[in-house]
Parts: structure tokens; C-alpha cells; sequence
């Protein structure tokens, strides 16, 4: 290996690790007595800056936390999966998961879905442009065939599911209001978030429809996905459902089945 | 696939497309002057804290070596497994 | 719909010799709406580099009215690594896009493994590192078509492995790849203050031909016992002694468009928009001084 490329993974794992960094790379560092604090301000703009930026994607659950407990858990995460791409945009993907591996927040069961729900507002906030449903396209096809059709989710769509009331909680957090009380006996939760134009709408939708557009985003005919949700959710009603949101950005494309 | 889910779904579409606004426009001189939410950029090129301790605190994950301090935010948050925290 | 996009700005807009504003989400509306005098806005590309929403379409609408130059954080020039293709053909899209009027990166790394420090680390000062970063701007630049400026980091720590001054080996590296200079006024007081080093001896080989740009920002100053070390957090308004150099870099290098950066403690757009102008009136009082002088 080259001095250069040497010195800069040993670099790179000081930054990764909290301890003093190894005597080898001190070494390298022209030293006035002041080495060890130069190389901290490396450490600490890694750690610290890539925080800011997780703290930007989940300001829920630093909310729900606390900034201590949040910041304490921001460092643990950088170390573990620092930024795989250049632009921060999308950095914090396994946040989530990071969250249920920590004993500390066993007591939090809610929290790792409130992170999905904020992890893929983001992803919806930067997904590319699409166009939503329009009548015209649904009105093409002929009655008969509806059925057999895939209506695609527009692309921006997330579904996630939590067997506490998540949603409840994000839209609780969004502003300050401090009187609610959310009680977790509610039960679970269906949320869909997607951005048909500018702005993302994150909804609460019936057991039935979430199962409806889950099927429906695996590119399953209208058909066999009333069919896979009636059996979820007896109780949904393709008919209101689709009254409602046909044509308010939640599809982007009928077409016949593959 | 029985008929019934078919004539069901289709029935569903037709009367979704007859409800619909058919002018194809939807508000777009309300929306001509908003960009929507502006999400701070997470790039930049300032330096952080400086010589602080923050890079070097000794949390580390494995549940060993800290303790969170968990303060939530205002909201109360009842019920389930939390119930005997009250 | 991309190509009635990439039509909008079918030539890159020049970025005048006045002063701009690093251009900050909080303002956009402000811009948008109160169209402020202002020569134009310098943006990071990685916070475009989504592939919709609102972040394009607030760029969309401020190139419209202004031009932009476009202040690469990501490309880690000087990394052992490989650089990165498919930041570059990013990169290159937004260029092709926006037509910025200058495209700039700074002479740092921040790549060591498989993944990004999303910092800028200073270079080990050597041949081998000036061979590699040399490479990688010729490569930048033929991915874009187009000369990109280097800018000059800010540091706090030096290798001693380094052989070359860092004003040395920047000039030999601009001169080698054909790319300019983006001259941070305020790296150069942090670095000089931080090593110890010159300002004058830093600034000597920098010469008028070479500056495209100029940056100017604040820091912060730590006590370390009976030592300093100046902190560049882009967190206050630019200092006096900053300001004192910049005076002495147009009064040396000409009007160069020079930008107020800021990227903590932001403040409001007008208070932004009055450092701005600070720097612009020396820009205007400069012209009128050699306009008599060679006139």
C-alpha cells in the first residue's frame, strides 16, 4: 500500500473509534503539544456533523428522546454505519433497525416505526417527480377488463404498519402541542406516505386498504388484491376506498395485467 | 378469481371515474407561488465543535459502557408497556 | 420533461465580480418573493442530488432570476481512491441542468475506506499526492466539460510526511490540471493562524490569472492554554482582520466575485444580504480607485 493511502484508512479509523487514536498515526502529525486536540476536531466534526444530519432526518424521535439521549445514540450509530454516499441526503437508512437493537429503548416499542415513518417522508420529500392517475387513464379501459388491470401505486408511496399507534404519535410531534395524551392501547397502526406533487401527506388508512395497496404495489391484479385485503379486513369497502382516493395522487397508472 | 370480486371492483372504478371532477385541472393557480416544505440542505463545509470531547465520548452502543438518559418530549404517551411508568 | 428542463438554461449564466450569498433553505422564500439585489448564490450540488420535490424546484426558480455557482463538497480529490462515478455523473447532471457560471471543489479528502468521512481532511503535501489530485481535477474536469476552481481548505492538524508548502503545491496543482483557484480568504487566515505559517509568504505565488473566486466566512477561536486554534464553523459574521485581508487580496488580485458563506448560526436574509453588500462596496469602491489610477 502507498504512505498515502496508509495514512488515510489510518485515519479513517481514528475517526471511527473513540479512544485515543493509535500511537502510529500520532506520530505522523506534526506535534506543537497540541496534536491530539487538531486530530479531535477531525473526530469531532465526523461525529458531531453526521449527527446534525441524523438528527435533521429523525427531529421525532429526538423529540421523543430527549437531545442527550439522542445525541449519545447518534455517535454510536456514525461509528457503526458511517455515510456510504457523498450526498447526506438519504444518510440514516438503518436508523431503524439500530433503534430495536438497543436494550435501553425496549421500553420504547413504538419507536423504531416512528423512524420508518420519518425515514420515508424524506425518501418521498427527494423521489423523482411523477405524474398521479388522471381520469382519462382509468377511462380507456373497457368496464369488463377493471378487474384483471394493475393500478400501481404512485411511486412515491411508502406503507408501514406498527402495532402501536405510530401515526398517532408522529402527527402529536409535528407541532408543539403538549396536552395530548396518546395511549398506546389504541392499538396498531397503517400509515401511507407519498408525495403526488410538492408537498408529502403522511395518512392513517383502514387494515383493509393498507393490505388493498400493499398487494396492489406488488403489481397484483385490482381483482386478487380486494380479494388478499377482504380477507385482512372484512370490513373494507373497495367502493368508498377507491371514491376517495382513485384520483387524489395515491395511484399513478392502470394498466393490463402483465 | 370469482366473478363477484370482478363486477365488485369494477363497479368500485366506474363509480370512482363518475364522481371525479371531470375538468382534468386541479387548483393550479393556488399552487403557482409555493415550492412547498424547504428541508435544510445536510451538506456543507463548516467545521463542527471544534476541540470539544464530542467525538471522543466513550458511548459506544453496546449497552455496557452508558446509560440513556431518555427525556421525552411534552405529549404523554400512556398505556401498553409503558403503563407502569406512568 | 427532462429535456424542456435542461432548455431552460441552454448557456451557462457568468457569475458577475459582485458579492453573493451561499444560498441557505431558510431564505428561499424570501429570495423567491423579495427578488433582493444581489449578484448571484453559490449551493452545495449534494443537496440537489435528489431526483425530485422541492429542493429542485426552489433552484429551478432562483436560477431563473440569478446566476449560481456550484461549491462541490464530495468529490474527495485528493483520496487514495478512486473517484466516485457515480457522484461525478451527478455532478454532471445538475451542471448540465443549472448551468452554473463556476464549478468548484475543495483540495481535501474525505474518502479512506468504502465510505465517506462528509469532511474535508487536509492531503499529505507529497508528489504522489500531487500526481493523484492533479488526475483527479483533469478527471472532473472532462466529466464536465468545463475548468473547475480549487479551493484553498481550511486545517488544523499537518502531516510530517509533507514536503511541499500547501500554497506550493496548491499553485502546482492548479497550473498541472489547468483549473483555477477559488481563494478562501478566511482558510487562509484560520490555516496561517493555526500552523503558525506566513500570510504573506501563502499568498506571494497566487497570482491575479489564477483567482475565479473568492470566499469569506467566519470562525471561531478556541483557547487551548496559552494557545489558539481557529475553528472555521461558517457561525458569525466575517471578522476584521478577515476583512483586512480581503481588502488586500482585490486591492492585489482585482474585483473578484466574492462570496459571503454561512452555514450555522444563520442569520436572516437581510442581515446576510447587509455583509454581502459590505463586500460589495469595497468590489465598486476598488473599480472606482483603479479606474482613476489607470485612467
Amino acid at each position: 500500500m502507498s504512505p498515502l493511502a496508509e495514512l488515510q484508512q489510518a485515519f479513517c479509523d481514528a475517526l471511527l473509534s473513540p479512544e485515543v487514536p493509535a500511537e502510529s498515526l500520532l506520530n505522523e502529525l506534526v506535534d506543537d503539544g497540541l496534536a491530539l486536540q487538531r486530530f479531535n476536531v477531525y473526530r469531532n466534526n465526523f461525529i458531531v456533523l453526521n449527527g446534525d444530519a441524523l438528527a435533521d432526518m429523525y427531529p421525532v424521535i429526538k423529540r421523543l428522546i430527549g437531545e442527550e439521549a439522542f445525541r449519545a445514540l447518534a455517535s454510536a450509530y456514525v461509528r457503526l454505519h458511517p455515510p456510504q454516499e457523498r450526498a447526506l441526503l438519504l444518510y440514516g437508512a438503518q436508523f431503524p433497525p439500530f433503534l430495536e437493537s438497543i436494550p435501553e429503548l425496549s421500553g420504547l416499542p413504538y419507536l423504531s416505526a416512528v423512524a420508518r415513518i420519518e425515514y420515508a417522508w424524506t425518501e418521498s420529500y427527494h423521489a423523482e417527480d411523477s405524474a398521479v392517475l388522471s381520469e382519462q387513464q382509468v377511462s380507456t379501459v373497457p368496464t369488463e377488463a377493471l378487474g384483471s388491470c394493475q393500478l400501481l401505486p404512485h411511486p412515491t408511496l411508502h406503507l408501514i404498519h406498527s402495532d402501536y399507534p405510530v401515526h398517532a404519535i408522529w402527527q402529536a410531534n409535528q407541532a408543539d402541542d403538549c396536552n395530548q395524551v396518546i395511549s398506546l392501547d389504541q392499538g396498531e397502526s397503517h400509515v401511507v406516505i407519498l408525495r403526488p406533487d410538492i408537498d408529502v401527506e403522511v395518512r392513517e388508512v383502514s387494515r383493509g386498504a393498507f393490505h388493498f395497496l400493499k398487494r396492489l404495489q406488488l403489481g397484483e391484479s385490482i381483482d386478487r388484491a380486494y380479494e388478499a385485503a377482504s380477507q385482512q379486513d372484512n370490513s373494507f369497502d373497495p367502493g368508498s376506498f377507491l371514491t376517495e382516493h382513485l384520483f387524489d395522487g395515491t395511484f399513478y397508472k392502470i394498466k393490463p395485467s402483465a | 378469481m370469482k366473478k363477484s370480486t370482478s363486477v365488485l371492483v369494477a363497479s368500485a372504478i366506474t363509480t370512482a371515474l363518475a364522481m371525479a371532477p371531470m375538468t382534468g385541472v386541479h387548483a393550479d393557480t393556488e399552487k403557482e407561488k409555493c415550492y412547498g416544505v424547504a428541508k435544510a440542505g445536510k451538506n456543507d463545509c463548516k467545521a463542527g465543535p471544534g476541540t470539544s470531547c464530542a467525538g471522543s465520548s466513550t458511548v459506544d452502543g453496546q449497552g455496557n459502557a452508558w446509560m440513556l438518559v431518555l427525556k421525552g418530549s411534552c405529549e404523554k404517551i400512556v398505556g401498553g408497556s409503558l403503563a407502569e411508568k406512568g | 420533461m427532462d429535456e424542456a428542463i435542461t432548455s431552460l438554461h441552454s448557456a451557462p449564466a457568468r457569475v458577475p465580480s459582485r458579492a453573493g450569498a451561499g444560498l441557505k433553505a431558510v431564505h428561499y422564500q424570501t429570495i423567491i418573493d423579495e427578488q433582493p439585489d444581489i449578484g448571484w448564490f453559490e449551493i452545495h450540488p449534494e443537496n440537489y442530488m435528489g431526483q425530485g420535490g422541492a429542493p429542485l424546484r426552489y433552484l429551478e426558480r432562483i436560477r431563473s432570476d440569478y446566476p449560481i455557482s456550484m461549491h462541490s463538497v464530495g468529490t474527495s480529490l485528493g483520496s487514495h481512491q478512486p473517484l466516485d462515478t457515480n457522484h461525478l455523473n451527478e455532478l454532471k447532471r445538475l451542471v448540465d441542468r443549472f448551468q452554473p457560471g463556476l464549478v468548484s471543489e475543495h483540495l481535501s479528502w474525505s474518502h479512506g475506506y468504502e465510505w465517506y468521512t462528509n469532511d474535508l481532511i487536509p492531503l499529505l503535501y507529497t508528489e504522489e499526492s500531487l500526481k493523484l489530485v492533479v488526475t483527479h481535477i483533469q478527471q472532473v474536469q472532462e466529466t464536465l466539460q468545463r475548468k473547475i476552481l480549487i479551493e484553498n481548505p481550511s486545517s488544523y492538524l499537518q502531516f510530517k510526511q509533507s514536503e511541499i508548502p500547501e500554497q506550493a503545491f496548491l499553485v502546482e496543482a492548479i497550473k498541472r490540471s489547468g483549473a483555477g483557484l477559488l481563494l478562501d480568504v478566511n482558510n487562509v487566515f484560520v490555516s496561517c493562524k493555526n500552523h503558525g505559517w506566513d500570510i504573506e509568504t501563502y499568498l506571494a505565488p497566487i497570482t491575479q490569472e489564477m483567482v475565479g473566486e473568492i470566499h469569506l466566512a467566519g470562525h471561531a477561536i478556541q483557547s487551548l492554554g496559552d494557545q489558539e486554534l481557529l475553528i472555521d464553523d461558517h457561525g458569525s459574521p466575517v471578522c476584521t482582520a478577515v476583512w483586512e485581508l480581503y481588502r488586500h487580496c482585490i486591492d492585489r488580485l482585482g474585483d473578484i466575485p466574492t462570496l459571503i458563506e454561512r452555514d450555522s448560526n444563520i442569520p436572516s436574509f437581510d442581515e446576510l444580504q447587509q455583509e454581502v453588500q459590505f463586500a460589495e462596496q469595497y468590489l465598486n469602491s476598488y473599480r472606482e480607485m483603479s479606474h482613476v489610477t489607470t485612467g
